[in-house]
């Protein structure tokens, strides 16, 4: 009852009306309802798997106080890395793919490295990292031309399914946040994501270690970024110029959708994979009723504001409350 | 004609606390008057009413026997109030003549700053004072005595009625002390209202003409300093039963072996700092504000870097890269600044009392809330916490609750805390919290813990303390024990110039 | 100090001579680099020498001397002293005046919009949707002529619309206390999604050839209005910054927003002002840059408020707010553009270009870092009986 009670009070809960009226108003206004078709739905989960990857590694970031621009670039480069090296050597497809995750790792390190040992404001490294460095990386990888990938079992990671329905991909990103979820939620590291964020100089007089979290966030999300990258080759089969680099900033729309603040220490995993299911119905809501994909660049900013605002109302009751209450003690 | 400022009725209450009860009394202009008061006797919060920052829960500011109301600082200004703070309020990266003139740049109508003139108006100021600073430096590469020296000059700049200063003198050396005073003396000359607010003695009956006491929110009475002394001043300040506090009680009587020694610790801050501290001891630290109290056990605490210098803990010398180790081999730190460095306001009483131990209270690889739930129960029982749940947010409670909690967090069954530092824990608690702290330390100290109080009230850090170490500039001046140590020896060695 | 001041005299002019020798004296089909490279040693040396023996030897020398390397220019300017160097002595065309040309005219777009960001860093306070809106003012005008608008009109209501968006994004600053990066960022989605909508993703030709000569035309028949604006914008703002009460206001809410706050100054009130300017320069160089390219395009001049912000860093400007002032700027502008330049003449490729900037980038950032740092070591030696400094 106490639980049930604290649901309706909280933002998931909120997010969760949300998801329904979204997901009511596309579904009456789909041509032939088609938009809870079993097809549609796996679309849908299918185009989340990306986003859902840096989202995790945004939100823990997020979390902690940080923020994170350059996955999307890092997965780019990652992929060019594997797919170059795929193409050019006869290196077997999981040292290609180690290769891969251990280039977004070192440039997570070099985020990290420039934050905490240089002072530089996170999102002007990461930035900096990411459309410079990791961008031209990933240019000069693959030399400015689209590289096919031949390799199977690269290709069925991409775009295999399980059981003839399923796409691996899914399954993949749906265990991870879960996992992540449950990492967050349950374990002392997840703990210390969230003291660290809540105020980190206190939590190091206290006996945490907010720079070796920092370090481990930013590698975490270097290598969840380059993970998504590889998907993302693999998928289209080909090491591609461009690749993730535009997919990082939406997932950052949805954590904080999810109920992640700017400023670090609140939010959840659940509230992330809400923020999630919501961005994504909505933009593939616009392409089954045949908007323009345009559109969907537009309106990933006004959900941005959108969830801002919405962070901001809520702070702002919970401030009210607070006052209220000390008032009276 | 004088000018006159009035408190008429004024109160105001703060989470926890009422800061200030029905307080009345009158000023008038060519008298210094001194606000005098222990910590938390209002006269901050007094300031602060006056410059518009607070707006008084009840009662009224009459200037010239007209009611005032400044709903920012802007209105207070503008209505020829100058306050200067003991925080700066200066743009570092500008220079001494721009902050001066912060908001009325001298220039003609297009918005042209008249670079000339201003530099030839902030150069009479600076001849006035008589110091060796030149319009053109940057503030913020000046020494913090110059630049407290530029806040004056900013509030005398503004030619304001009323001129108030909080502290003015804690970051000052005596050289400009003695400018300072003559600057007082010309105001006051001029009939102005000057309040001045220190805890220094030896400065109010130099300067002041006459003191408003104030103690725990309340009026007390006014003085005419020529017809007071040392004694009435602090017998009104401190009143009768704070002596009570300290006499009832219940101390250690047993203190055992040295458990901490101190040799020659250098850092950036302190110099050549050198202690002991035993079992069951309660060794006092005094000093002014910036005698580098804070940093000596920021030092020892693995939170800030060492030059040089031995600690040995139980005859075994120790080196802590970072909190985490000094945590782990049994020190415990409150820091002053509860709020920022002590507490995650935004998380739970649970999440902060296991915050030290989390690594303890695992089932498999998961946090076991269970125990968490156990250790933080058992921290709001012993100590009295007054909240509903453990899940109450940190932030949400009053400031010695909050004290509490961190005194929980330290002392739970999981810690195994041999020495436990105490940075300014009554600072912002009401009188009857203080009075809780005192015994639970006293508590700790009977259990065989080292305890270091840190303290900027002294008859605090007198009535608590086995012995008292006093600083000045970074170093230790000098060590009294609990019989010898009295209110005037403890700042003489701690206004000791070396 | 001495000894060293005469041995940078006597090499420097043994080295200059030397250089005019080979200079004066050239041989056939050869180019002269060593006698350049010569003299441009030797005068170096020459200077050093003659800085040094003159600080030797006055007080007053030394000051100045020390006011000269203490500057934050003056670590920009040998930077910019060693890339040309460096540019010119892998392809010696990189200085001929054709080239010179081309980087005063590459450094418009960067350089006008570095003048609005800067203002903005100075106070405290960024823009990740110049760029965009930039783009977004390109898109507007073309579309706006296509149905033959007068240009005039056209360009006052691009303006306005550039208002309207620096209110936009003053208002979710300053209003809804949003960070100013993420806040930005989303509007500069918004816009570059807006673009592609209204045109389709095709770029839109301008047939208007008066609104062509925005571009073209010639001031004082040397310099192109493009880059004539942007001198003047640069100079203007100079002088706004540091003559004006209100730019010694964007520096005081920068350094210290609470001080400024108890003084009477409105910090939201600047910040807002700063923004509404910044948007409408970013809609100017939108515009002239459609006029230039006799089209709107949806991807022009996206992602130049990086390359603004990376010349205002570079010239000094920290991003905490408080610090930097518009002749570092325009180094800092020269620098950015004659160094892309230089990359692009040597023949790098435009892949490596771009990890090029962003090493520079962190390296300005890098050096800042370092700056500030013996800065507060200074500081702290200086006076070392005070209390720490605690970061405000």
């Amino acid at each position: 009852m106490e639980t049930l009670k604290k649901y309706f009070k909280s933002n998931t809960f909120t997010l969760t009306i949300l998801l329904i009226l979204i997901v009511a108003f596309f579904w009456a206004a789909s041509p032939g309802r088609s938009y809870l078709s079993l097809i549609n739905v796996t679309n849908i989960l299918n185009s989340m798997v990306l986003f859902t990857l840096f989202a995790i590694g945004e939100a823990l970031l997020i979390i902690s106080g940080s923020v994170d621009l350059s996955p999307g670039y890092i997965g780019t480069a990652s992929g060019a890395l594997m797919t170059a090296v795929l193409a050019n050597t006869g290196l077997p497809w999981f040292v290609a793919l180690l290769l891969g995750l251990a280039l977004g790792c070192v440039f997570g390190l070099i985020n990290a490295l420039l934050v905490n040992e240089l002072g530089f404001q996170a999102f002007i490294a990461t930035l900096t990292v990411g459309s410079f460095v990791a961008k031209g990386f990933a240019y000069i990888l693959v030399d400015g031309k689209v590289i096919p990938i031949k390799n199977r079992v690269i290709v069925w990671i991409g775009t295999g399914r399980l059981f003839g329905i399923v796409p691996f991909t899914v399954i993949l990103s749906l265990l991870l946040i879960l996992i992540y979820g449950i990492i967050l939620a349950k374990t002392v590291f997840g703990r210390t994501i969230y003291l660290c964020g809540g105020n980190s100089q206190a939590a190091r007089l206290a006996g945490l270690n907010p720079r070796r979290l920092s370090y481990i966030l930013f590698a975490n999300s270097g290598v969840l970024g380059a993970l998504a990258g590889i998907l993302y080759d693999a998928r289209l089969k080909s090491g591609n110029l461009d690749g993730t680099n535009n997919y990082a900033f939406p997932a950052v729309t949805a954590v904080i959708l999810g109920g992640v603040s700017f400023g670090g220490g609140t939010g959840n995993m659940f509230g992330c994979f809400l923020g999630l299911l919501i961005i994504n119905s909505f933009n593939n809501g616009l392409t089954v009723m045949g908007v323009t994909p345009y559109w969907q660049s537009v309106a990933s900013g006004v959900l941005l504001l959108l969830a801002l605002t919405l962070d901001y109302l809520a702070n702002r009751r919970t401030k009210r409350i607070k006052v209220r209450r000390t008032v009276e003690a | 004609m004088t000018y006159t400022l009035e408190y008429k009725n004024i109160s105001k209450a703060f989470p926890g606390v009422q800061a200030l009860d029905n307080v009345s009394f009158k000023m008038s202009g060519g008298k210094v008057t001194a606000l005098m008061g222990e910590n938390g006797a209002g006269k901050s919060t007094l300031l602060k009413i006056l410059s518009g920052d607070y707006q008084p829960d009840e009662g009224k500011i009459l200037i010239n026997g007209e009611e005032k109301r400044f709903r920012s600082p802007h209105q207070a200004i503008k209505s020829s109030i100058s306050i200067i703070y003991q925080e700066r309020q200066l743009v570092n990266t500008l220079s001494v003549a721009e902050n001066l003139f912060l908001e009325d740049l001298p220039g003609n109508r297009l918005g042209f700053i008249n670079k000339a003139e201003l530099r030839r108006r902030t150069q009479e100021i600076i001849d006035t004072f008589g110091l060796p600073i030149r319009p053109t430096d940057i503030v913020g590469r000046l020494s913090v005595a110059y630049q407290q020296m530029v806040e004056i000059m900013k509030a005398y700049r503004r030619d304001s009625n009323i001129i108030a200063f909080d502290e003015p003198t804690a970051p000052l050396t005596d050289k400009e002390i003695v400018i300072l005073f003559r600057v007082i003396q010309t105001l006051k000359e001029k009939g102005k209202i000057v309040i001045y607010v220190s805890h220094r003695m030896k400065e109010i009956f130099e300067i002041t003409d006459e003191i408003v006491v104030m103690k725990d929110g309340h009026y007390v009475k006014t003085l005419q300093t020529a017809e007071t002394s040392e004694q009435e001043l602090v017998r009104l300040m401190v009143g009768r039963d704070i002596g009570d506090t300290y006499a009832n009680l219940n101390r250690n009587d047993k203190i055992g072996d040295v458990l901490l020694e101190v040799n020659n610790l250098v850092t950036d801050y302190v110099k050549d700092v050198s202690f002991k501290l035993r079992a069951g001891e309660i060794l006092g630290f005094s000093g002014l504000v910036g005698a580098g109290r804070t940093e000596v056990m920021r030092a020892l605490f693995g939170a800030d870097r060492i030059i040089s210098g031995e600690i040995k803990l139980e005859g075994e010398v120790v080196h802590f890269r970072s909190p985490r180790d000094a945590i782990g081999a049994g020190i415990a730190l409150c820091p002053e600044d509860r709020k920022e460095q002590g507490l995650i306001l935004g998380r739970s009483i649970r999440d902060n009392v296991s915050m030290p131990v989390l690594l303890k209270v695992k089932k498999g690889v998961f946090l076991d809330v269970g125990q968490e739930e156990e250790l933080a129960k058992e921290a709001v029982r012993r100590y009295g916490i007054k909240t509903p749940t453990t899940e109450k947010r940190v932030g949400e409670l009053s400031g010695g609750n909050q004290q509490k909690v961190i005194l929980g967090r330290w002392t739970s069954d999981k810690m195994v805390t041999k020495i436990l530092i105490l940075d300014e824990p009554t600072k912002g608690i009401d009188v009857g919290a203080k009075a809780e702290v005192y015994q639970t330390v006293c508590d700790l100290a009977r259990q065989g813990i080292g305890v270091i109080f840190i303290s900027s009230e002294l008859t605090e850090v007198l009535g608590m303390s086995d012995n008292i170490i006093i600083m000045h500039n970074g170093r230790i001046t000098g060590t009294l024990s609990r019989e010898e140590a009295t209110e005037e020896r403890v700042l003489e060695l701690a206004m000791l110039e070396s | 100090m001495l000894v060293l001041g005469i041995i940078f005299l006597v090499l420097g002019a043994i080295g200059t001579v030397y250089g005019i020798g080979q200079v004066s004296t050239p041989i056939e089909g050869t180019s002269n680099f060593l006698g350049i490279s010569c003299i441009f040693f030797g005068v170096i040396l020459l200077i050093m020498g003659i800085m040094l023996i003159l600080s030797r030897k006055s007080e007053r020398w030394r000051g100045r001397t020390k006011n000269v390397t203490n500057a934050k220019e003056f670590t920009l300017v040998v930077v910019q002293i060693i890339i040309l160097y460096i540019f010119w002595a892998i392809n010696p065309n990189y200085l001929s005046l054709n080239n010179i040309r081309n980087i005063f005219n590459s450094a418009f777009v960067v350089g006008t919009i570095a003048v609005g960001m800067s203002c903005l860093l100075i106070s405290g306070k960024l823009d990740l949707s110049a760029g965009n809106t930039g783009m977004l003012a390109g898109v507007l005008v073309s579309l706006l002529l296509r149905d033959n608008l007068p240009w005039g009109a056209a360009v006052i209501i691009v303006l306005l619309f550039g208002a309207v968006t620096g209110l936009f994004n003053a208002a979710l600053v300053n209003g809804l206390n949003f960070t100013a990066f993420i806040a930005t960022l989303a509007v500069s989605t918004i816009y570059g999604g807006l673009a592609l909508v209204l045109t389709n993703a095709q770029t839109i030709p301008i047939g208007n050839q008066s609104f062509w000569r925005l571009a073209s035309a010639n001031v004082f028949g040397v310099f192109p209005l493009p880059f004539f604006i942007m001198i003047i914008l640069l100079i203007a703002y100079g002088i706004l910054l540091s003559n004006t009460r209100f730019g010694r206001r964007v520096y005081m809410v920068g350094g210290n927003a609470s001080a400024a706050r108890l003084a009477g100054i409105n910090p939201k009130k600047v910040t807002t002002i700063l923004y509404i300017n910044n948007s409408v320069i970013a809609c100017v160089v939108g515009i002239l840059v459609a006029a230039r390219m006799h089209m709107g395009s949806p991807s022009a001049i996206s992602g130049s408020d990086l390359d603004a912000i990376t010349a205002s860093v570079l010239g000094g400007v920290a991003y905490t707010g408080g610090v930097g002032n518009m002749l570092g700027v325009t180094i800092g502008i020269l620098v950015l553009t004659s160094f892309q330049n230089g990359l692009v003449v040597v023949g790098l490729d435009s892949f490596y270009q771009i990890v090029a900037k962003g090493l520079l980038l962190i390296a300005a950032l890098t050096l800042d870092f370092y700056r500030e740092k013996a800065r507060l070591k200074a500081l702290k030696t200086g006076q070392a009986e005070e209390p720490p400094i605690t970061a405000e």
